[in-house]
């Protein structure tokens, strides 16, 4: 049988299913689908259906084989060799082979491409094809267990032209992965439906996912309530007891170690200055910003509390309003009937956030306020998500920045606060902070690390990148007509593949 | 330990019609609420003992010890015993199972790299042998094994490393603790037995199981909503579980609309408190099973999501359940969530569990690489 003719049988077969969509609800739905360029929460959990890695978490969250079949480390921890799964398919029906692995970690290599993930292969020095289905990594350093470094999505070679990918590359809306997902539509009402694929080596029981981007956080409960969802990926606080009451729905846990921060971009010339950046810290009452969303925890620094690397002794920032008055002085900044001036140029300030993220709105609202009651103009910039890549990621135009950054169980901040880190788009730079963040990459005693880390809170405390905010309490609700659903702690649909429809 | 364990782990068949067996202390408290106030009050006409049954309720059995006994309420220091002899209990298992990890996890990495925990594994391995035969720096701490309620707050040894200060924690305080408040439980739970017949509604108030009598079934039959009895740890087996106790709880509080004390069960929240300790005693019972996923699906419910800030925290027992389960299924930094809790609220082994956890989480992640993305 040609290889179109089985692709077509596999289709059919697939089409043949039983239709029960699981519809969950995101925030945003991703501008693009391209594991080369993902940077939202809500593209990682996309992809975690649709493609897959060499290896990923089993429900032990210990690393085991996904494409891969077995692997074999170098004695001196220097290499390794991995034999890949034989007859995995890709969505279009293509073989996946050696080549795919090469051509994803040369793609995230390739500066042209400036994927936001090259940091997540900067220690393989070398991969070379063997075989068909066998290749050979070489390593910078010694690794003892590399297979949980090799979780990062494939991506198929045949789909692109070269290792220098654009982001607006066709495969954005035409993904081919390997998962138990495909693409199937991207509709108009920006919702993206993904059909079970037919040819996948593994097993999947839930014939669609349906990914719905509902941008008011309450309409997404009352969606919920109304079967008109089966999974709500994250539950404000403040709808946490109504959910837990309805018997047709199940939370379950879904803590992603995510805080809330606005950032100050140090690229703009006023905010470079340490006094200025203080002394806004010092005119933002948190607790107020926070009381309409939920509740939550304050935070010190950039990490939630329960983190090892979390410093107690670093206090909350508190509001006052006086000190700060003091700092802009110093800084040479004059108080007038309405606001602060120097040059003759009043202090104004440009905060963006995500168009598409209602609780984020009412937050630069609210502190729009606070602030402009102490003499700061700001001015709101509501971004599309394509406009946030393009402006915040790729320009850095914009003076403050509203958002949240969730973090894997490892919560490494260096792609966030070292001058090299790919997520760095505030353009934060402190030599201190590069040397302990360098030095903690590379500790081998945890309890060293750990003291390491606390430090780089301290720092970045002091040097106020940031203005941290809070984390939240975080569930996720799931229709009872939905069973197995077990949710892994960061990406979530890890093991969506086992989810039933009742 | 072991036979207080054994006492409230075995389980009787279950039955398949959701309806309880034996009445419940929630029925009786609906039916005679002039009852459940008399033990709340003085029982002696002397002190209150209602801050000891509060305590109890709130999963906090040492404050109810200290509570009841200033009330001379006997009744309540034999259900604060067996309260603490279970959370001990369970710190105890917490506390091996974090050794055993770091052992487990030690051995994939270069010998030497880590010289605090090393040497806490050579410490925890046999608590038993370390007690007895204590390493030097383990002599002063283990002179301390009768009484070790105030261990665990600070490292048994520290020392000036390179750039930072390397801390070994005592990785025995809770079996220390387990072994001192053992007996104590094990004779409250007979005691409390024979005591059923006279005071049924205090031998078993905020309890899981139905009557002290009745311990023994650890509440597995409670209400008759069947347990699991596949072999495998399903999550989803615990959740149908948990959705059938629910259901015949809903039915049970319904039945109990129009008798006199409906107003307090209903006011006092006490369906959510039977299943809070239900959901507990399942916990507990799927970790002594090696069923973790199991355990933590009863454990998370448990913690009480939704419940508002106005709500009580945690009881103890909750958090270290949660912490147990989420290690037991690989969740470490999940039961860090906990430890903390703990930590803030508990006694002070809990500090050097959290400790322990947090070094334990980062040697985890020392081989791999970090992921983060906008929420």
């Amino acid at each position: 049988m040609s290889r179109r003719l089985a692709l077509t049988a596999l289709l059919a077969a697939s089409a043949l299913a039983f239709a029960a969509p699981v519809r969950y609800a995101e925030d945003r739905a991703p501008a693009i689908v391209n594991p080369l360029f993902a940077t939202s929460m809500s593209e990682a959990r996309l992809n975690e259906l649709v493609f897959e890695g060499l290896f990923a978490d089993d429900q032990d969250l210990r690393s085991t084989p996904k494409l891969a079949l077995a692997w074999e480390l170098a004695e001196d921890r220097m290499s390794m060799r991995v034999r890949l799964r034989q007859g995995v398919l890709w969505h279009d029906g293509e073989p996946f082979t050696a080549d795919d692995v090469l051509f994803t970690i040369n793609a995230m290599r390739n500066p042209t491409t400036a994927s936001t993930e090259a940091g997540r292969v900067a220690w393989i020095r070398s991969a070379t094809k063997v075989s068909e289905l066998e290749l050979d990594l070489t390593f910078v350093a010694p690794e003892y267990s590399p297979q949980d470094k090799l979780h990062f999505k494939i991506v198929p070679a045949h789909a692109f032209k070269s290792t220098a990918v654009s982001r607006t590359d066709a495969f954005r809306t035409s993904p081919i992965g390997t998962g138990p997902y495909r693409v199937a539509k991207f509709n108009d009402d920006n919702s993206i439906s993904m059909d079970r694929w037919g040819g996948y080596w593994g097993t999947s029981y839930v014939d669609t996912f349906v990914l719905r981007e509902v941008a008011d956080p309450n309409y997404q409960a009352k969606l919920l309530s109304y079967d008109s969802l089966e999974s709500l990926v994250r539950v404000l606080p403040r709808d946490l007891a109504t959910l837990r009451a309805d018997r047709r729905v199940e939370l379950y846990p879904y803590q992603t170690n995510s805080w809330w921060y606005i950032g100050f971009n140090q690229r703009k010339a006023n905010l470079q200055e340490p006094e200025v950046r203080k002394a806004l810290s010092l005119m933002v009452d948190a607790s107020s910003l926070l009381a309409p969303i939920g509740t939550g925890e304050l935070l010190s620094g950039p990490f939630v509390r329960s983190s090892p690397f979390y410093n107690h002794d670093v206090p909350v920032s508190q509001a006052d309003p006086e000190r700060a008055a003091a700092l802009l002085t110093e800084a040479g900044y004059q108080r007038t009937a309405s606001s602060w001036v120097r040059n003759g140029e009043p202090l104004t300030l440009q905060i963006v956030t995500q168009q598409n993220l209602e609780t984020a709105q009412d937050v630069v609202i609210n502190l729009q306020a606070q602030l402009q009651r102490q003499g700061v103009e700001v001015k709101p910039v509501f971004l599309t998500p394509a406009d946030w890549k393009q402006r915040v990621w790729r320009e850095g135009d914009f003076d403050l920045v509203l958002s949240q950054w969730s973090f894997d169980r490892n919560e490494d901040i260096y792609e966030q606060f070292h001058s090299k880190g790919s997520r760095n788009f505030v353009h934060f730079k402190e030599e201190a902070v590069d040397t302990l963040l360098d030095q903690a990459r590379e500790a081998a005693d945890p309890q060293r690390k750990k003291a390491l880390m606390r430090q780089v809170h301290a720092h970045i405390a002091q040097d106020n990148p940031m203005i941290f905010l809070w984390t939240l309490d975080s569930y996720s609700a799931v229709s009872t007509r939905i069973q197995h659903v077990v949710i892994h702690p960061f990406y979530y649909f890890t093991w969506a593949n086992e989810w039933t429809t009742n | 330990m072991l036979a207080l364990l054994a006492l409230l782990a075995c389980s009787s068949t279950p039955t398949a019609a959701p309806q309880p067996k034996q009445e419940l202390w929630l029925q009786r408290v609906a039916q005679t609420p002039d009852a459940f106030q008399a033990l709340m009050e003085a029982p002696a006409g002397g002190v209150s003992s209602r801050d000891g049954w509060l305590a109890l309720a709130n999963g906090e059995p040492r404050a109810a010890l200290a509570d009841f006994t200033a009330a001379g309420n006997h009744l309540g220091e034999l259900r604060a015993k067996l309260d603490i002899g279970l959370l001990t209990s369970d710190l105890n298992r917490l506390e091996r199972r974090i050794v055993a990890r770091v052992k487990e996890r030690l051995a994939e990495r270069p010998a030497g790299s880590s010289a605090a925990l090393e040497q806490t594994v050579a410490v925890g391995k046999d608590c038993a042998v370390a007690l007895a035969t204590p390493p030097a720096a383990f002599a002063a701490r283990a002179a301390s094994h009768s009484a070790p309620w105030s261990l665990g707050a600070e490292p048994f040894a520290t020392e000036q490393a390179e750039d930072y200060v390397r801390r070994t924690w005592d990785p025995c305080v809770a079996y220390s603790l387990a072994q001192v408040t053992s007996p104590d439980g094990t004779a409250a739970a007979l005691e409390l037995q024979g005591l059923a017949d006279d005071d049924p509604l205090g031998a078993s108030l905020f309890a899981a199981w139905p009557t002290a009598a009745k311990a023994a079934s650890a509440s597995s039959d409670l209400l008759g909503a069947a347990p699991p009895t596949a072999a495998a740890d399903d999550p989803q087996a615990a959740l149908d579980h948990i959705r059938s106790f629910d259901t015949a709880l809903q039915a049970l509080s319904t039945s109990m609309d129009g008798q006199p004390g409906a107003g307090l069960v209903r006011d006092a929240l006490l369906a959510n408190r039977l299943e809070q300790a239900w959901l507990l005693a399942q916990a507990r019972v799927a970790l002594n099973a090696n069923r973790p996923h199991q355990a933590l699906v009863y454990a998370n419910r448990a913690l009480n999501p939704g419940a508002g800030a106005d709500a009580p925290p945690p009881p103890l027992d909750a958090l270290v359940l949660h912490a147990d389960a989420a290690l037991a299924s690989g969740r470490t930094r999940e039961a860090l969530d906990s430890l903390l809790q703990l930590a803030r609220r508990g006694p002070p082994v809990a500090t050097g569990l959290h400790e322990l956890t947090s070094d334990l989480a980062v040697l985890e992640g020392l081989g791999r690489q970090g992921d983060s993305r906008e929420d």
